[in-house]
């Protein structure tokens, strides 16, 4: 045991010492988010778009004549875990910009801590509108969102989904701050359009049978079925949503509108499935073109939806750096508000909380390919934050 | 009415898996007394390996045997080195290396597989059968079928042969069946062994209907626990009739109550159970 | 006398190391990791009342982490209550539910009793998703303020840098440790332990076994409560994840590998196992493979975890000392 603990200690020492004396001069950039857990996948594949945007900057000559460096953090999707992470990576990593969190309850509580150390934060994936409510303007001035929140997406989605799909609709959720925080939005939006949601039930991330939900939603005959789902729970809303032999049209928020979800599901299960996200692949502009065969080319196979949001967060923070002509905090922080860019998820120009007003992007699978039906670019309601304000205040 | 049979026949196929993991769970409780944290990841760990049989084109039936052999073997392995051990001292140890080989399956599972799902695609397991309204997979009616051939054949194997003979013996006294000369180690490899392959069974059969992926396990074996208790710890009849009133009970639950609440109303039914009945509703048998 | 002396030493050479942490400790990281070895101290400690002094395996030590949380937070930003009371009845409430759930379970078989807790953490943790008008479910709670300790007559201590959470920290844990210390050793303790080693003897002996698991359990569940809430305030956040199943494996490895029933092997485990998850760097995945290989190895060779086995060795001096 003696020697075990002595091992324990050198190593302990070790990884301490190690990175002190390796520092060196590339411009850190640290990425946190879940990389285990039942939404590891995102977080995986959020770093992997993330690592192919440094080395195509570091392949172009670096930034201001220095290498970039992407870090991992893990938040494991959990607030207390969120902090540490964010904690770690910018103590010991020494990272000037953060980007990443997939989970809003992880943003929300890494927020914090940014902000303390001044370090601005790029959040790419997380949706809820708290979180740019609480930052920029009388907030968290360290922390940036290129995507839409999920109530500026339902304006268009919901519409659509009422236009597409009729009048009635039964809702499917992830229960979760994600799921739930859909549901509200979607169905306001729906309700404003003349829409009818039946039922909204919410299933927790793992779950295996939505065999009786499913009849129950059957036996409520809705003209469509909207679910939020990420990949592995959608697998399996498929398959027994055909096993019922159900043929209403469904619309999806999160990860099944990809060719990923067709090879898991078959072709005939997937054939006709709508999503809508800020990216999806085969929007036709040469940078996505581009994107799409680098991906491919550098891991393999096909990019989704998190991997085209870390590859726009390293891009920012970049720009930043291009921006200010410095890679310091403070420096970056600025360079993110005079932000005007255009990127594979829209053009990035943040407003007064910090909030791009980028696009929305409807997709649709046809033949078992993904193919983008349109893209809506989207301008911000009147009297959009000053409602959120009031609400936080509250 | 028809959402009523479908519900029914929703929550017997459901009632099916559950069984076919609990009996494995609760046959190692009596022989061995040891709650197996592990049995959903032989669940999990043979849907794997029907997955990768499947992918090199060998044909299904033959891969659901490779995978329960699969899964005999681990669990013969588990036991020897992971289970024997700890025989006898303090009786929370054999729980807790049972949950440590958990967290490694199903961890290891993640870095091998990743947690991306992985699905079988077999055009006759998804064949609609339509009855009146009533719609059931062709894998699921198997799925029932070959539960209950597997819960008689299991009956007539601890009630006739002489292996299952002696199993009921150590179940019921230790020290006893080592002075009249049966090996019990021999027991509890055996033991171990059957419970990993009626799980492992389980695994494979589920394998074409549902997603595979590493966490898989851990949320069915939970509903198992709550079988096993409810039928009383050890006992075959009781965990079976248990784990299909569970599966039934969720099924019209989740219908006309909410989803949302959907692991609390088994959770909660087993509380109730055992606040009144603590030995379960079909009392404790000892033996199995 | 000597030896009175030196333990002396020890004690006051020890307190000035602890006191003096925040000025040669200069990274915030590291500060945060030793925050959070002391929530993680607690929350062990008191854990181990349970599997270590008990002997019963519980699997809802987290919902009463997230008991305490819930509590004090919603007090504090619903009622505007102050904290020092907050969390008090934070520990309380857990103290309560404990109480209410140990009624019933503590009265089953060993295994069902690990079960019916397991269920308990998922039923509560099903109820914090749910139950969105309270605790604003699966979103959690944002925004949780740090706390603020009025003392009459000299004004109000607000607790916002890390050096001023370390020593309130550091009191918690002191406290936690003192409490645990004289419980053991008090008429408690020894009922406690000779209804872990013989159950049916200490009945016959006159011991009330349910009285003192009940008692057990329920002090269990009450430091975890204060965790629960000092995490909450320390990390400015609370949601659903506080119950995550990871926290059982967690404090399972800390109480196992560092030696249940010992104090000073758990606080060891405790602070082992939060530092060394942070500075491994391996995948995350191999992390937790790891972690089970090492659980595993634990319980088959060494069952008695480190503070056992530190025992065994200060027992095998004194017996040779004489």
């Amino acid at each position: 045991m003696r020697k075990q603990l002595t091992v324990m200690t050198i190593l302990f020492l070790f990884v301490s010492f190690s990175s002190f004396v390796f520092a060196a001069d590339p411009i850190r950039i640290g990425y946190i988010g879940p990389l285990t857990g039942s939404v590891g996948l995102l977080g995986n594949e959020a770093m992997k778009g993330a690592t192919l945007a440094a080395e195509q900057i570091n392949a172009a000559g670096g930034l201001l004549g220095r290498q970039i460096k992407v870090y991992a953090a893990d938040d494991k999707c959990n607030p207390a875990e969120s902090v540490s992470a964010t904690r770690k990576i910018i103590t010991r990593d020494r990272v000037v910009a953060t980007i990443g969190h997939v989970c809003s309850s992880a943003t929300l509580a890494g927020m914090p801590i940014n902000k303390q150390q001044k370090i601005p934060h790029v959040v790419e994936t997380s949706t809820n509108p708290m979180i740019t409510a609480r930052a920029g303007k009388g907030g968290n001035k360290w922390l940036f969102r290129p995507n839409l929140p999920d109530d500026i997406n339902a304006m268009v989605f919901a519409k659509m989904i009422v236009e597409i799909g009729g009048p009635k609709s039964s809702y499917l959720m992830v229960n979760d701050d994600w799921g739930r925080g859909v549901a509200t939005s979607f169905k306001k939006v729906m309700e404003e359009h003349g829409g009818k949601v039946l039922s909204v039930d919410y299933y927790d991330e793992g779950e295996t049978n939505f065999m009786s939900v499913l009849t129950k939603i059957k036996g409520l005959k809705p003209t469509s079925l909207f679910v939020s789902a990420r990949t592995g729970s959608g697998v399996v809303i498929m398959k027994q949503f055909a096993e019922l032999g159900m043929k209403m049209p469904v619309f999806n928020q999160g990860d099944m509108v990809n060719e990923q979800f067709v090879k898991l599901v078959g072709k005939d299960v997937a054939e006709g499935l709508i999503g809508s996200e800020s990216w999806y692949p085969g929007i036709d502009r040469p940078m996505n073109k581009k994107f799409e065969q680098d991906y491919i080319a550098r891991w393999g196979y096909d990019p989704i939806e998190p991997s085209a949001y870390g590859y726009v967060g390293v891009q920012l923070i970049a720009e930043a750096i291009r921006i200010s002509k410095k890679a310091t905090p403070a420096a970056i922080r600025d360079g993110l508000e005079k932000m005007d860019m255009d990127t594979i998820s829209g053009h990035v120009k943040f407003d007064e909380h910090n909030q791009a007003w980028t696009w929305v992007v409807i997709a649709k699978i046809t033949d078992g390919k993904v193919k983008v039906v349109k893209e809506v670019q989207v301008d911000r309601p009147a009297g959009y934050w000053e409602k959120w304000e009031k609400k936080l205040k509250k | 009415m028809e959402t009523f049979f479908q519900l029914l026949v929703n929550g017997i196929a459901f009632g099916a898996i559950y069984a076919m993991v609990a009996v494995g769970l609760t046959i190692v409780f009596g022989i061995l007394e040891v709650v197996n944290f592990a049995q959903g990841e032989f669940y999990m760990l043979a849907a794997y390996v029907t997955f990768l049989v499947y992918l090199v084109q060998i044909p299904y039936p033959l891969a659901i045997a490779i995978a329960v052999g699969t899964m005999v073997v681990i669990g013969l392995v588990v036991e020897r080195f992971a289970i024997r051990p700890l025989i006898g001292r303090a009786w929370q140890l054999p729980i807790l290396s049972t949950l440590g080989i958990s967290i490694i399956m199903q961890n290891g599972a993640i870095v091998i597989w990743t947690p991306n799902p992985r699905t079988i695609i077999i055009d006759i397991a998804n064949l609609n059968i339509d009855i009146f309204g009533v719609v059931i997979v062709f894998q699921k009616l198997m799925i029932v079928f070959f539960a209950l051939a597997l819960f008689i054949g299991l009956h007539y194997f601890i009630q006739k042969t002489k292996t299952g003979k002696a199993m009921r013996a150590v179940s019921q006294n230790k020290e006893a069946c080592r002075i009249i000369g049966i090996d019990v180690p021999r027991i509890s490899s055996i033991t171990f062994a059957l419970g990993a392959g009626l799980s492992g069974f389980g695994g494979a059969l589920v394998a074409p209907v549902m997603a595979i992926h590493p966490v898989m396990g851990i949320f069915l074996v939970l509903k198992c626990f709550a079988a096993v208790i409810m039928g009383g710890f050890g006992n075959i009849k009781g965990t079976i009739c248990s784990a299909f009133i569970l599966a039934i009970v969720e099924s019209f639950a989740v219908a006309y109550v909410s989803l949302q609440y959907k692991d609390v109303f088994a959770f909660l039914v087993m509380i109730i159970i055992l606040l009144f009945r603590p030995a379960g509703i079909f009392g404790k048998k000892v033996g199995i | 006398m000597n030896m009175r002396i030196s333990k002396v030493l020890v004690i006051i050479a020890v307190g000035i190391f602890l006191l003096g942490i925040p000025y040669f400790v200069t990274s915030p990281y590291v500060m945060h990791i030793i925050i959070f070895s002391g929530i993680y101290i607690i929350f062990a400690l008191s854990y181990d009342i349970v599997v270590g002094y008990l002997g019963m395996l519980s699997l809802g030590h987290p919902a009463f982490y997230g008991v305490g949380g819930y509590t004090s937070v919603l007090l504090v930003m619903k009622l505007d209550v102050p904290y020092v009371i907050a969390l008090p009845i934070a520990g309380i409430l857990a103290l309560i539910v404990a109480l209410i759930v140990g009624f019933p379970a503590l009265r089953l078989s060993y295994h069902s009793f690990a079960i019916v807790t397991l269920a308990f953490t998922l039923i509560m943790r099903a109820v914090w998703i749910n139950w969105v008008s309270l605790t604003n479910g699966p979103m959690g709670i944002p925004g949780v303020p740090r706390p603020t300790i009025d003392i009459p007559f000299l004004g109000a201590i607000h607790i916002e840098t890390l050096t001023d959470y370390y020593y309130f920290i550091l009191i918690l844990v002191i406290i936690t440790c003192l409490f645990i210390y004289f419980m053991i050793h008090s008429r408690v303790g020894r009922a406690l332990l000779s209804i872990r080693e013989n159950e049916v003897l200490a009945e016959t002996l006159g011991v009330n076994a349910f009285k003192y698991r009940m008692i057990a359990f329920a002090i269990g569940a009450f430091f975890a409560g204060l965790a629960g809430s000092f995490t909450a305030h320390y990390i400015t956040f609370m949601g659903p994840e506080f119950t995550d199943f990871y926290y059982i494996t967690m404090l399972l490895i800390m109480v196992i590998l560092g030696g249940s029933g010992t104090i000073h092997g758990v606080i060891i485990g405790a602070i082992a196992f939060t530092f060394i998850p942070e500075y491994l760097r391996i995948t995350p995945e191999f992390r937790d493979v790891i972690y089970g290989i090492v659980l595993l190895i634990t319980i088959i060779f060494m069952p008695e975890g480190i503070g056992g086995k530190i025992n065994e060795i200060i027992y095998k001096r004194r017996v040779k000392t004489g």
